[in-house]
């Protein structure tokens, strides 16, 4: 009983609505956030993967977050050279809620199950690399990256080649083993793309997620990244378990010239 | 013999355009979804049946076993085109009974 309660109570998630088609659009990005909202999301992470648009998406993010739903960006690098990487997580980390690298090489998925600065790791089904021991154990020991899944993306290429979907499989078993949390995101492209958070919960069951976990990868995984990142991005950050609580009034010190220690007299609280 | 227990899913269909499509159709789509993600096994262990559909208001009615009511679901998701017309299917609400599900439609249909 408590636990159906507790699932009603979920707010969902969808980290990953790509709007770079059609992003001039502005009554089409708001169409879609509409969409969004009935279908049952209580945020979503309007993304690119070009970052020229990154000025674009922040304006119209920032116009159309709304208390009912909570509009952050994402940006989704898409490279194979790990240099080119780190030069655009050094760039664009402080200027967007969400960073998604999709692994097109060895060394970028290395880099990427490292570094603290990725949000999201994501693997082609079809090319190499692939999400496999070493990556999950990085990811354990050093990063703080989560598993994606991008539902359409995945049916798209095992539309192509059936064989492929068993690799899904060992991903999610894989991280299983190693937990390394997961997020289910339906890198949709169009307002008909975009489906209902248990709808996509179920996607995700299909590959092989229990039903606890494909709720959690669209609500309690994706929500902790948002949070995490707002907290980052806010003006009282200082560094990892530093933050700047508030600011008092300047202390000033009593005229009294300390010869010894018996002229010393502690200061009251 | 244990009693199968059925659930009602009651959906509707949000089309980018309109949509002309009637309950045999509609039918032959979730077979055909339910058959390519889940396989023959999936299908069987369903026992998922449109029972109902409304073609004015694009909203119907589905019965399958409670067990496997995430196979439906995601069969239901994966459609993304109906008749050549972009599509979302979206599940309102799962009861537990018939009476339930069809009185959820008709007070839906009072609204609208």
């Amino acid at each position: 009983m408590q636990k159906a309660r507790a699932d009603k109570m979920r707010r969902f998630a969808d980290l990953g609505v790509y709007v770079e088609g059609f992003l001039d659009d502005i009554e089409e990005v708001k169409r879609l956030i509409d969409m969004m909202r009935k279908l049952g999301f209580d945020c979503i992470a309007l993304s690119v993967t070009n970052p020229k648009f990154l000025h674009d998406l922040d304006r119209i993010s920032k116009r159309l977050d709304s208390g009912e739903v909570n509009v952050v960006t994402r940006l989704t690098i898409v490279e194979s050279d790990p240099e080119r990487v780190k030069a655009l997580l050094r760039k664009y980390r402080g200027h967007v809620d969400v960073i998604g690298v999709k692994c097109l090489s060895n060394a970028v998925a290395r880099l990427a199950a490292r570094d603290g600065r990725v949000d999201l790791v994501s693997f082609n089904l079809v090319k190499e690399p692939t999400f496999d021991e070493v990556e999950a154990n990085l990811i354990k020991e050093q990063g703080n990256a989560f598993l994606e899944l991008p539902i359409w993306e995945l049916f798209e290429q095992i539309g192509k080649e059936h064989m492929l979907s068993g690799l899904v499989l060992e991903w999610i078993q894989l991280a299983r083993e190693y937990e390394v949390p997961i997020v289910t995101t339906s890198s949709s492209r169009s307002l008909y793309d975009v489906r209902a958070p248990r709808e996509l919960a179920s996607l995700a069951m299909f590959f092989g997620l229990s039903s606890e976990e494909a709720l959690d990868s669209i609500s309690k995984n994706p929500l902790s990244i948002v949070e995490r990142s707002r907290v980052k991005r806010s003006p009282s950050f200082v560094m990892p378990g530093v933050l700047i609580s508030g600011r008092g009034e300047p202390y000033e010190e009593d005229k009294v010239e300390v010869h010894g220690i018996r002229d010393y007299k502690p200061r009251r609280t | 013999m244990k009693r199968i227990r059925w659930r009602y899913m009651v959906f509707e269909i949000i089309s980018q355009e309109e949509l002309d499509i009637d309950k045999n159709a509609l039918s032959e789509a979730l077979v055909r979804s339910i058959k390519e993600l889940w396989g023959l096994r999936g299908l069987m262990e369903t026992s998922a049946r449109l029972v109902y559909y409304d073609k004015m208001m694009k909203r119907g009615l589905i019965r399958c076993k409670h067990r496997y009511l995430h196979i439906v679901r995601s069969s239901l998701a994966s459609i993304r085109e109906l008749d050549g017309v972009k599509v979302i299917i979206r599940v309102i609400k799962v009861t537990g009974t018939r009476k339930r599900a069809l009185e959820l439609l008709r007070s839906y249909s009072e609204v609208a």
